[in-house]
């Protein structure tokens, strides 16, 4: 169901975005997108950005919005950017008591733990130099007993070595937290295995579901609500903007706020069409082609 | 169960076709279990076709056959009786063979043994010599794929990383087949679990949404590939017996495939655990349970 943006603006006043796929295609913006936040903090709303990108951190993210044409007004701050990373960070240090993380993912999460102040363990060079690990090499690898936690995010740098440390790790009683569900991420035309493979891959190899704090988890929000103080607001006058059905539009359903699924990212037209009658895959309040139009005179 | 016990003397009586798991009834760790090459040995002597199945694939049929030699089983050329061994890199790649003749090329996530196997059966393999750990979003958009390439094949794998799973994903989205050797999560090291197929597996259905075609137990069409490949006719089943020490993959495997089986107590299960709901979930009674495969009625 098509929606004007007066009819949005009339109805909600804190607007939640997913950045890929809704705002942006890596460095391009996606058409509307800039013109509509504009339009929204013109008619004084609220605007967060929620991002499972597992790889940057809310620093990173916030950069990416402004480097790539979003306007910057004193409305937006960095603390309206909320990344999958950083609040898996924040929530270690602070439900977890967490003070040495292992990372499964890229720099940019070992960064926003020392950013923390955090004690954070990558893998040593030698799992990816020598990456293969048969009987005798497996026999000897025991699990460090002073990492308390291991986060998982999307990377595209993971061996089978790396894969079993993992898994002793997660046996041997660490926290398992993962940044990122998304099974796939697009690169354009084609679909790369996301951060989810990597939750999986985990899971499977440790026997143990992770702690999931991106996005469909309601981790991400009510660190949002904390943060900024909104616990009087209702509910109601939420509405959670994304391209994915899983991880965006389930995001709104277990928060129980209003969403609005958009076909410019993961999910298309065409792949939308074939999965809209599936009984197990949430139904956004709103399905649009695209962010709505705006007239900003 | 009935009262009366087994002895490995009542199942040469009753069978002529012996399908034999390794790891927990012939071998434990690098040590043969007492009793076992004896047994096996008299099942050599008695011409009783003997099948060795397993579900590891590292390694190629002439491989498993050269691993019991080591260990003081010596396996003559098929005869009178048949002698295969059955590492799941074999039974996939007869599977392949045998089912889709018209593949003829395919992407491995797997060692050597699987690659070699598959070569041997006349399936080209591409995968092995990836070393390469990373894909970039760019190369990954813009890469080409072979359209020679008819499916993608799943084994254990020591060189599995991002760049080979992205690859096989991008297979698997454009079409291709999707074969794995064995569901295994994991594979035991002395007691401790190594990651092994069934994570590459998880990882993949994840990713594309596809489930694979498993060869390995506990899928019965083993029985279907052993008729093809060596003959087992329809009235042979009733004298074919699977022995194996892990409920869920040898006995269920019997199960389905319509055969006896045997669980042996010197591996994964004990006698409680065939009435243990996690254990056993199907709930399939085993015909015959054995403390051993070597349990021999004159030592008693």
């Amino acid at each position: 169901m098509e929606v004007s943006a007066e009819a949005l603006t009339d109805k909600y006043n804190y607007f939640l975005f997913d950045c890929d796929g809704v705002l942006w295609d890596q460095e391009e913006p996606i058409e509307g997108a800039i013109e509509f936040i504009k339009y929204l903090t013109g008619k004084g709303k609220t605007v967060f950005f929620v991002t499972n990108s597992s790889w940057r951190g809310q620093i990173e993210v916030y950069e990416q919005f402004k480097r790539i044409g979003f306007e910057m007004g004193s409305e937006i701050e960095s603390s309206q950017f909320y990344s999958a990373t950083s609040s898996a960070v924040s929530y270690c240090k602070n439900a977890l008591k967490s003070k040495k993380i292992f990372v499964f993912g890229l720099e940019g999460v070992s960064a926003e733990i020392r950013r923390q102040g955090l004690e954070a363990v990558e893998p040593p060079k030698d799992y990816y130099e020598n990456s293969r690990c048969g009987e005798a090499e497996f026999e000897e690898m025991q699990s460090d007993p002073t990492i308390d936690t291991l986060i998982c995010g999307y990377t595209n740098k993971w061996t089978y070595k790396m894969l079993c440390y993992a898994s002793i790790l997660i046996r041997s009683g660490t926290h398992f937290v993962a940044s990122n569900i998304d099974n796939v991420w697009s690169t354009g035309t084609r679909q790369m295995p996301g951060g989810g493979s990597i939750m999986k891959m985990l899971e499977a190899a440790g026997g143990k579901k992770p702690i999931i704090i991106g996005k469909p988890s309601k981790i991400l929000f009510d660190t949002i609500i904390e943060e900024h103080k909104l616990e009087d607001v209702p509910l109601d006058e939420f509405i959670m903007i994304g391209d994915k059905l899983d991880t965006d539009i389930k995001f709104g359903e277990n928060i129980g706020i209003d969403t609005m699924l958009v076909l410019t990212g993961v999910t298309t037209k065409s792949n939308y069409s074939e999965t809209k009658d599936d009984p197990t895959k949430p139904v956004p309040t709103y399905v649009s082609e695209r962010l709505p139009e705006v007239n900003l005179e | 169960m009935e009262g009366t016990e087994t002895y490995f003397e009542d199942l040469v009586e009753k069978y002529n076709h012996f399908m034999i798991d390794c790891d927990g009834v012939l071998l434990s760790g690098t040590k043969a279990i007492e009793g076992s090459v004896e047994a096996v040995n008299r099942l050599i002597e008695q011409k009783k076709s003997c099948y060795f199945i397993t579900n590891s694939s590292g390694r190629t049929s002439k491989g498993l056959r050269e691993k019991l030699d080591k260990f003081g089983i010596s396996l003559p050329e098929t005869g009178e009786a048949t002698y295969c061994c059955f590492s799941s890199s074999y039974t996939t790649s007869l599977y392949i063979k045998q089912e889709y003749p018209e593949i003829k090329k395919v992407f491995v996530l797997g060692e050597k043994g699987l690659c070699d196997q598959l070569e041997e059966e006349g399936i080209q393999t591409v995968g092995l010599d990836i070393t390469e750990i990373s894909i970039e979003p760019e190369e990954y958009e813009n890469y080409e794929l072979d359209e020679d390439i008819q499916a993608v094949v799943v084994g254990y794998d020591q060189n599995i990383n991002y760049r080979k799973l992205s690859i096989a994903s991008l297979y698997l989205q454009n079409g291709r087949k999707f074969i794995a050797c064995n569901p295994d999560m994991f594979d035991s090291i002395h007691g401790r679990p190594i990651p092994t197929t069934g994570v590459t597996i998880e990882a993949l259905t994840y990713i594309t949404g596809l489930k694979p075609y498993i060869c390995g137990k506990p899928n019965p069409h083993i029985v279907n590939i052993i008729d093809k490949e060596f003959g087992l006719p329809e009235e042979e089943k009733a004298k074919t017996v699977m022995i194996g020490d892990r409920l869920t993959t040898d006995i269920y495997l019997a199960h389905n495939a319509g055969v006896d089986s045997c669980l042996v107590l010197t591996g994964c299960n004990t006698a409680e655990d065939v009435h243990n709901k996690e254990e056993n979930p199907d709930k399939i009674i085993p015909t015959h349970v054995m403390p051993r495969l070597g349990h021999f009625r004159e030592s008693a």
